[in-house]
């Protein structure tokens, strides 16, 4: 029964559990989309001034959602992949794609929401706690779509605070009034101001600032795979080019080349990395690039001795002696050549990648000063250590995991492309 | 082309990318922000303090010039003065070395060691429960990070268990203890950054021990020798092992290069003083000097056992010189 | 095999010897706990707190001074000097030293030690941490001490010394640990830095280094020689290095460590509960604030001119930052009450100055967006963003990397901003760049803590001439406030130099350069078997020769 599951029905399945959960939601967010495009045509000013990141990624998180279903059933007989059985490595490669692109439906805490009662600071797993919310005043009287845009705004998007909303560990009601405690002062409430009380489970804990772990492992997915994306794209155009250079180039030009691989080889790349980001300062830009820059050496010699052996090879040398332009020697003969090995390459140089951000925001210097990332919430976790065990157990587990599944992936690709090793 | 030839070769190119490297680091810590004087502003200290103190180290000159005296002073085999510890930068090496050397030598024995140990372990118990479990849990803990596992170990034998200390090198009441005593307080401060650093590597040795006695057992002339009536024992030392050493000897290269060039992150979970550290703090502080010759010395380090490496192989098997050399 | 045996043997050993413990308690030790290693313990040099901490007892001062909480000033005891004499316009002290001062390779401390010291810290060559602090002391243009004309040396135990006449003369003019001159007057001055001598220092204190393990710890033994010994004295003090916060905490509780310092305040409480443990905490010393860059610092760098900065150049927004700002809430929520709230860079442990009318800005959204409303801020797209013309109000609020307490205000702060309509990206720097983005003026807004020093200086943080004031990060400018700090440099009776001070504070308080953020506690935790501590707003570590353990 189980091994009849393939991997496109594992998509689907997440798909849907998503739906079901976030059905609400996502109604919302296609109004608000709707409501997006007329204000574009009546009152462009307006919409302009709202967009922001937060926005467009709600709006994707949607378009994707749609897509999803439409897409693994279109290409579900066409594709292999799809096809494949499916193994612990890419259920867990599945739901990361998931948390990547579409974060907002799987959480509805913004990661760095910080809850302001020093009561919900630590809470272990899945501890209980209550929201109370406050009564606005409404003065929203929705005449105009852009009231009504403002509305479903408001609704949708991830706050990352909220004055009317209080977060306590527990309350009693007597002589008709709540009364709750927020650190050592005791707050009295009467009924008529609260708009709603909800209890809530804090499924993974709450770390230093009682933000919600959970949601920071969510978002810390998020940047771990755009990172690593990202680096290795710099990395595969460094490694091919001075690669096809060197192979192609005049000998002192390659020689150069050389022997800046070897610089870079001999050189421990975290000092370098260290280096450059402790004197230059490290954000998420600064922190691909260096990552990028320290991982192209492989690629490099890869490239340029396949290249070096292609260009012996008999079928090169005819297509050379019949007139083919050099970008058209490139595109038809080389690079189907290197595409297998540099393929498995690109796989292990991801998880590297990831491994390297999370060392590095463990050290304090990679992109977790910035955004939530697995590096520094087990940085955090390390202060903590005798009173949180699930500040560090929680996302080392998921990092051991992702590497773990990236590990695996690349170890399959490898098998597919050369079958005789084992 | 000789075998001296060759190694002159390499050693020519060793010194330029160790000359390049020193370079490198120099112009990226010059166009920095951040200024080692930074230190000496603050309200207690008078103003023209630190105006002194950039005219002593230099730091009042062009680029060009400055680069041109460091260079002069490294052939005369002068690092140069550190800022914050005040003394010939060598020295301040010197100091942090020995931990990192310990560290690095001990690990890579101990890695060795326990990898090649639950290799034959799991080979003579091939496809058993066991077998099975060993090779399942060294990929999760190949892959584990080290500072995931640190953390993991300082939680249960620290915390927990409070079986070994959490930090620190030696005690310091170590000068009061007997010879058996320091050696003692010398392995429970060490043993969990040992731990840390050596059990991602042995399961990496594990795997490549494991393929290694696997294949070269399933060779025709293993079958051979043992059809003419060898001994088990004498095949596996003089024939099997030898033959699945040499991609272990390059692995075990890099390795230990990189462990020797500090092993930051168990330095910094379990407060050691190596040269990881050093180099991290040396360069938050902007200690210029240190930081170039810290960055010399762990690419020293990466070439030196590279090549030390390569001439075991070459030991091994004498057909690879040239590949190795040029 | 054999060698696996051999191997599971000592895995076995090692394990078993970790296992059992020596007992080691000798009663006669203190271990206190210091987050990074010092870097020398050579007086001229120890720039950081804990090297200074250190120094002093291994050196003596001419002054033993002590702080007068109830004065909220200094007094003066006698140490290395037996009896002093101020003339009658206190422009020359008599000091006449005790004799049985030593140091620690027998020579006797004499008057000759005290004006070689001034000497040596004065010189430019030796780049002392004291260089340029004797503007009150005759000296050449260098800032190098005119011995002829300040001191008069009547023997060896004898000396006078003599001051600028229209300087205002304090006792932290004498407050300099004295230096051995047999020893360094053989050392070339340029080379004093990296003498062998500062690893091996021939001292006069109270206390004399035993050991020296780089990174790990450093070992003082009591001075039998020096004449603060007594029996009672703690006979070994060990400062062990222990960068790790947390395997500290764990230490102190388990009695391996005796003192700590900087305790988190929600550690602090767990803390009290401890049967072994006392907390005692140094106030007012410390505050955090967020500053504004008053003046637009592209410009500024450019051009040497101050103009405005675009948003906080306007006094009324300032004040609107500061009335948006739930401090309260940063000091009941983190700092646990460790702390109290800061209205002026005067501190309240200065009894006589400071000014306790002043409230500040108390926590009040609706007059921080009537202020906004009022200097030309409002919502007209509703976004949530204020606007003036096309600039909407968003800034980058920088907070250095790695501190817990900034990382927590500057979120609140973001979120109470948001609440009045401002947009704040908060993004952490390392301390270097940091650094290097304020004395270059290159940052718009930021969280720092002054540590304010003793005795109180105003002029290097609040002056508004830019090219003398470095550490006037926020580039305030008002004139009013210069007049002030120019007139308290000259000599007023106590009456005229409280009410300076307190016009200052009313001052600032109204330009609000920056938001006052708290005063914050250095929180301290020790073992009670330690008696007779000393914790004031001079520091916690101090006078450890007076500290006793419980039999």
């Amino acid at each position: 029964m189980l091994n009849k599951i393939k991997l496109l029905h594992f998509i689907l399945i997440v798909w849907l559990i998503i739906l079901i959960f976030r059905f609400e939601i996502l109604i919302d967010t296609a109004e608000f989309l709707w409501l997006s495009i007329t204000l574009l045509f009546e009152d462009y000013d307006f919409l302009s001034s709202h967009l922001n990141f937060q926005m467009i990624d709600s709006l994707t998180a949607l378009l994707i959602m749609l897509l999803i279903p439409v897409i693994v059933l279109l290409k579900r007989f066409r594709n292999k992949f799809l096809n494949t059985n499916v193994s612990f490595s890419r259920y867990f490669i599945v739901l990361l794609m998931y948390c990547f692109f579409v974060p907002t439906l799987i959480t509805r805490e913004h990661p760095d929401y910080q809850k302001n009662n020093p009561d919900t600071k630590l809470l272990h797993p899945f501890s209980i706690i209550y929201q109370i919310k406050l009564k606005t005043p409404g003065d929203f009287s929705l005449n105009s779509n852009e009231e009504k845009f403002l509305k479903i705004k408001e609704k949708i998007l991830l706050k990352e605070f909220d004055e009317k909303e209080i977060f306590v560990k527990s309350y009693s009601l007597n002589d008709n009034s709540y009364s709750f405690s927020i650190g050592d002062r005791t707050v009295r409430l009467s009924p008529e101001s609260i708009h709603s009380i909800k209890s809530e489970i804090v499924f993974l804990g709450t770390d230093e600032f009682g933000r919600d772990i959970f949601s920071r492992l969510i978002f810390g997915a998020r940047i771990s795979l755009f990172i690593g994306f990202m680096a290795v794209t710099i990395s595969l155009i460094l490694g091919l080019i001075l690669g096809y250079i060197a192979s192609t180039g005049s000998a002192i030009i390659s020689m150069i080349i050389n022997r800046l691989t070897d610089l870079f080889l001999s050189f421990p790349s975290i000092f370098l990395v260290i280096l450059v980001l402790a004197l230059f300062g490290n954000n998420l830009l600064s922190v691909i690039i260096v990552l990028g820059f320290s991982g192209w050496m492989s690629l490099y010699k890869i490239v340029s001795s396949e290249v070096a052996s292609v260009k012996q090879k008999d079928f090169f040398i005819t297509s050379q002696k019949l007139g083919l332009s050099n970008s058209e020697l490139l595109m038809k003969e080389i690079i189907p050549v290197i595409i297998i090995p540099v393929t498995v390459n690109l796989v292990f140089q991801f998880s590297n990648v990831i491994l390297a951000e999370s060392a590095l925001s463990f050290l304090g210097l990679g992109a977790g000063s910035e955004y939530p990332s697995w590096g520094s919430m087990i940085e955090k976790g390390q202060e903590y250590i005798s009173d949180a065990w699930w500040m560090i157990f929680i996302p080392g587990i998921v990092l051991v995991l992702t590497l773990l599944s990236f590990h695996n992936i690349a170890k399959e690709v490898n098998k597919f492309f050369n079958p005789k090793i084992s | 082309m000789t075998k001296e030839y060759l190694i002159l070769k390499r050693l020519l190119s060793s010194l330029l990318i160790l000359f390049l490297v020193i370079t490198l680091v120099f112009v990226l810590i010059r166009i920095s922000p951040g200024d080692p004087t930074q230190k000496y502003i603050s309200p207690k200290l008078s103003s023209q303090l630190a105006e002194e103190v950039r005219k002593s180290y230099g730091l009042d000159e062009p680029i060009t010039i400055q680069y041109l005296n460091f260079i002069k002073n490294i052939f005369t085999g002068d690092f140069g003065i550190s800022y914050e510890y005040r003394i010939p930068v060598l020295k301040v090496i010197l100091e942090f070395l020995p931990v990192t050397l310990m560290l690095a030598f001990l690990s890579i024995t101990m890695q060795l060691l326990l990898g090649y140990f639950t290799a034959l372990f799991s080979v003579r118990r091939k496809n058993s429960l066991i077998d099975r479990l060993i090779r399942k849990s060294s990929v999760i803990l190949y892959v584990t990070p080290g500072f995931v596992l640190g953390l993991i170990l300082v939680f249960i034998f620290a915390v927990q268990f409070e079986i070994f200390p959490s930090s620190g090198f030696k005690s310091f009441y170590y000068d009061e203890l007997t010879f058996i005593g320091r050696i003692k307080d010398i392995a429970a401060h060490l043993i969990l950054p040992l731990l840390t650093l050596s059990i991602p590597g042995a399961a990496l040795f594990y795997n490549y021990f494991r393929d290694g006695i696997e294949d070269v057992m399933n060779k025709d002339f293993v079958l051979y020798l043992k059809a003419n009536g060898f001994s088990d024992k004498i095949i596996f030392r003089k024939h099997i092992l030898p033959n699945s050493l040499k991609p272990i000897l390059s692995v075990a290269g890099i390795e230990l290069g990189f462990l020797l060039s500090g092993t930051l992150v168990t330095e910094v979970i379990f407060s050691l003083p190596g040269m990881g550290r050093l180099m991290m703090s040396s360069i938050l502080s902007r200690d210029f000097p240190l930081v170039i010759a810290c960055a010399f010395i762990s690419a020293l380090f990466i070439i030196i056992s590279n090549f030390v490496f390569d001439l075991i192989k070459v030991k091994i098997d004498r057909r690879i010189w040239k590949e190795i050399l040029s | 095999m054999r060698l696996k045996f051999h191997f599971i043997l000592l895995l076995l050993l090692l394990i078993s010897a970790s296992c059992e413990k020596e007992q080691f308690k000798d009663t006669s030790r203190v271990v206190i706990a210091i987050q990074s290693e010092p870097e020398t313990l050579n007086p001229i040099y120890a720039f950081g707190l804990n090297e200074g901490v250190i120094t002093d007892h291994l050196f003596l001062y001419l002054l033993d001074l002590k702080w007068n909480e109830n004065k909220g000033d200094v007094e003066a005891f006698p140490m290395l000097a037996e009896k002093w004499q101020w003339n009658s316009d206190s422009t020359s002290i008599d000091i006449y030293l005790r004799n049985d001062a030593k140091w620690s390779d027998g020579k006797t401390v004499s008057a000759y030690d005290v004006v070689y010291s001034f000497d040596i810290y004065s010189d430019q060559q030796v780049q002392s941490r004291f260089y340029g602090m004797f503007k009150n002391f005759y000296h050449f243009e260098n800032g190098e001490v005119d011995l002829e004309k300040t001191f008069a040396v009547k023997d060896s135990f004898h000396l006078i010394i003599n001051f600028l006449p229209d300087k205002v003369i304090s006792l932290f003019d004498l407050a300099f640990p004295v230096i051995p001159k047999h020893i360094y007057e053989n050392i070339n001055r340029s080379e004093i830095q990296t003498a062998e001598i500062n690893f091996n220092p021939i001292i006069n204190g109270a206390y004399k280094l035993k050991k020296w393990e780089r990174n790990q710890f450093i070992i003082l033994e009591a001075n039998r020689e020096c004449f603060l010994y007594d029996d009672e004295m703690i006979k070994e003090i060990i400062f062990k290095v222990t960068p790790d916060y947390n395997s500290a905490l764990t230490q102190l509780k388990k009695g391996e460590i005796d003192f700590t310092e900087d305790i988190r305040p929600s550690d602090a409480k767990q803390l009290s509960n401890q049967k072994n443990l006392k907390l005692a905490s140094v106030k007012g010393r410390q505050y955090d604030y967020v500053g504004w860059n008053n003046i637009d610092g592209k410009y500024f760098s450019e051009t040497k001119k101050v103009k405005p900065h675009k948003f906080f150049g306007d006094k009324k927004v300032r004040q609107a930052l500061s009335y948006a700002i739930n401090r309260k809430e940063i000091l009941s929520q983190y700092l646990l009450n460790y702390g109290s709230l800061c209205n002026s860079p005067i501190s309240e442990i200065f009894v006589n100055e400071f000014d306790s009318s002043l409230t500040g800005f108390e926590y009040n959204p609706d007059k921080a967006k009537v202020l906004l409303r009022e200097a030309g801020w409002a919502d007209k797209n509703r976004n949530g963003i204020l606007e003036k013309g096309n600039t909407e109000f968003l800034f980058t609020l920088h907070i250095p990397s790695g501190n817990p307490l900034r990382e927590y205000a500057a979120t609140v702060i973001k979120n109470n901003l948001k609440q009045v309509g401002i947009e704040v990206k908060v993004e952490k720097l390392e301390f270097g760049v940091l650094m290097d983005g304020l004395l270059n003026r290159k940052l718009d807004a930021w969280i720092l803590a002054w540590f304010i020093p003793l005795p109180n200086e105003l002029k290097s943080y609040w002056y508004s001439d830019l090219t003398q004031t470095q550490l006037n990060f926020a580039g305030y400018q008002s004139a009013e406030a210069d007049k002030i700090i120019l007139e308290l440099e000259k000599k007023h009776s106590k009456e005229d130099y409280i009410k300076l001070m307190k016009k200052f504070q009313q001052i600032i308080s109204e330009d609000q350069p920056v938001t006052f953020l708290y005063w914050f506690d250095n929180i301290v935790s020790y073992n009670k078997r330690i008696k007779n501590i000393t914790i004031n707003p001079f520091g916690a570590i101090q006078r450890i020769w007076e500290w006793r353990l419980e039999n």
